[in-house]
């Protein structure tokens, strides 16, 4: 049995023990807490870190992605509309005013079609400048060129030139290709022409020119003649003849010339005025009058025409 | 107010010296009530020295509606419990007829003084352990019924039919060992 006294030490040696424990519990819950602080936060600025990372990571991959998505939709308008831009100076490509397109249609410069300008698609040398200026490239690794060539070319395939005779016999004979020089024959007469561009927008323009109207030899007037310019138009040389046929006749003898739906009129087109329109029968009596006074006699048809002014 | 709660104030007021002197007044005492409960006078020790420890300790609030003594015995009373109560799960139950060392010899000479006390402390130990408890409340400690009911856990009522009870078996141990219950 223990004494009162060693009893009371003992009390309070517990006690003491109590309280260290205590305190050692505390501040191992202290230490616990800011070390289990510490982990969180490390976890936390790693898990941020990360996010970040995977942030960074998506979009520069968004960026690749939006940027191969607009290299894939690059098409041809869009070229067209950048360089246009860059080009002409038109400040908002996207909204090309009618001004802005007849400035692009103008400031093409040196127009100058081929003997078969009218039967292919017009091609028109830009300056260099223009013409290396944009370059893009596609995801496939391919080089799409952006030039105002194309650009000229996506103008010429919107609008076409045509031309017709204002009056005559020949008034309603439907432009064709070029036809060689061995191939025409005499001079029929004169007449005026009324040319111009007709495009897909509101880029219609209108001229007169003067031309002189031959024969094609071995083919009747009835059904073709070739007209060579005196004035040099918008698209139209002075140095070639142009066939124009008469749709309405057999004019297989010149098939080879005519052009389709490049001309904006095809063999089947029911709108073209016929032979038996009035000026047409008109113009016949008339010839028919006078056909020892006319100055056009050719030797090779039946009849001869006087072409009115 | 009685002395072990004027010596547990002083203590609280941060006077340790305070809490010797009611180690001095009441531990023999505990020991004795709780070794009802344990009838282990080592362990009695050791838990009424938890008691102390859990007063100092803890330092829980005593508010004067029963005697001090009444108090302490209600924490020790309860300490006992939970340790039978752990020593019933881990099969340490202690023994219900255990041989009497000197230390309980000894303390009993110191608490009891009286021999005839002492001849009828012993017969109780013979009792079951609430028997022990309430008539050592009762005839040693010199409580009434109503504190000895509080420290015990009980109804005034039951306690007083606990103590009829446990003064029947004493009497019949009593009778047993060779004494006369009514002319103790």
């Amino acid at each position: 049995m223990r004494t009162y006294e060693e009893t009371f030490e003992r009390v309070m040696a517990g006690r003491d023990s109590y309280m260290r424990r205590k305190k050692e519990r505390t501040k191992m819950i202290t230490t616990g807490s800011i070390a289990l602080a510490g982990v969180a936060l490390a976890v936390v600025s790693v898990i941020a870190v990360k996010n970040r990372q995977q942030i960074n990571t998506a979009s520069a991959e968004d960026k690749k992605d939006s940027a191969a998505e607009s290299v894939n939709d690059y098409t041809v308008p869009d070229l067209l509309t950048q360089e246009i831009t860059s080009y002409f100076g038109v400040e908002d490509s996207t909204h090309i005013s009618e001004e802005n397109g007849d400035a692009i249609r103008n400031s093409v410069p040196e127009w100058n079609p081929g003997p078969d300008s009218l039967n292919e698609t017009q091609t028109v040398t830009a300056p260099a400048t223009a013409d290396e200026k944009t370059r893009a490239t596609t995801a496939h690794g391919e080089t799409k060129p952006a030039t105002s060539k194309a650009i000229v070319e996506e103008t010429a395939l919107c609008s076409v030139y045509k031309y017709h005779i204002d009056s005559g016999k020949y008034k309603n004979y439907i432009a064709g290709k070029v036809i060689d020089n061995e191939k025409v024959g005499e001079k029929i007469g004169s007449v005026t022409v009324t040319g111009g561009w007709q495009g897909t927008g509101n880029t219609s323009t209108k001229e007169t020119l003067s031309a002189d109207v031959y024969y094609i030899k071995g083919v009747s007037d009835d059904v073709a003649v070739c007209l060579k310019f005196n004035d040099k138009g918008d698209a139209l040389t002075t140095d070639h003849y142009y066939v124009m046929i008469n749709t309405h006749s057999d004019y297989s003898a010149v098939r080879e010339y005519f052009i389709g739906p490049g001309s904006g009129q095809t063999d089947t087109d029911k709108n073209v005025p016929t032979a038996s329109n009035p000026y047409y029968e008109e113009i016949s009596k008339e010839q028919e009058k006078t056909r020892n006074k006319n100055e056009f006699v050719t030797e090779r048809t039946s009849a001869a025409y006087t072409i009115p002014e | 107010m009685d002395n072990g709660a004027s010596s547990y104030r002083r203590f609280l007021a941060g006077e340790d010296t305070a809490f010797a002197e009611i180690i001095r007044e009441y531990r023999d005492g505990l020991i004795l009530y709780i070794n009802s409960f344990v009838s282990d006078i080592t362990e009695a020790e050791d838990l009424a020295e938890e008691t102390f420890i859990k007063l100092v300790t803890k330092r829980p609030r005593y508010n004067g509606k029963a005697s001090f003594k009444t108090w302490l015995y209600t924490i020790g009373g309860n300490l006992a419990r939970d340790y039978l109560r752990k020593a019933a799960r881990r099969g340490t139950l202690p023994l219900e007829n255990y041989e009497m060392t000197a230390d309980e010899t000894e303390l009993e000479e110191i608490v009891i003084r009286n021999e005839q006390s002492i001849a009828v402390h012993r017969s109780m130990n013979k009792l079951k352990a609430e028997y022990r408890q309430i008539l050592w409340l009762i005839y040693f400690e010199g409580m009434s019924m109503k504190d000895a009911s509080a420290v015990i856990g009980k109804s005034t009522h039951a306690a007083e039919n606990l103590a009829y009870k446990a003064r029947q078996a004493l009497k019949a141990q009593l009778g047993k060992d060779g004494f006369d219950y009514e002319n103790l």
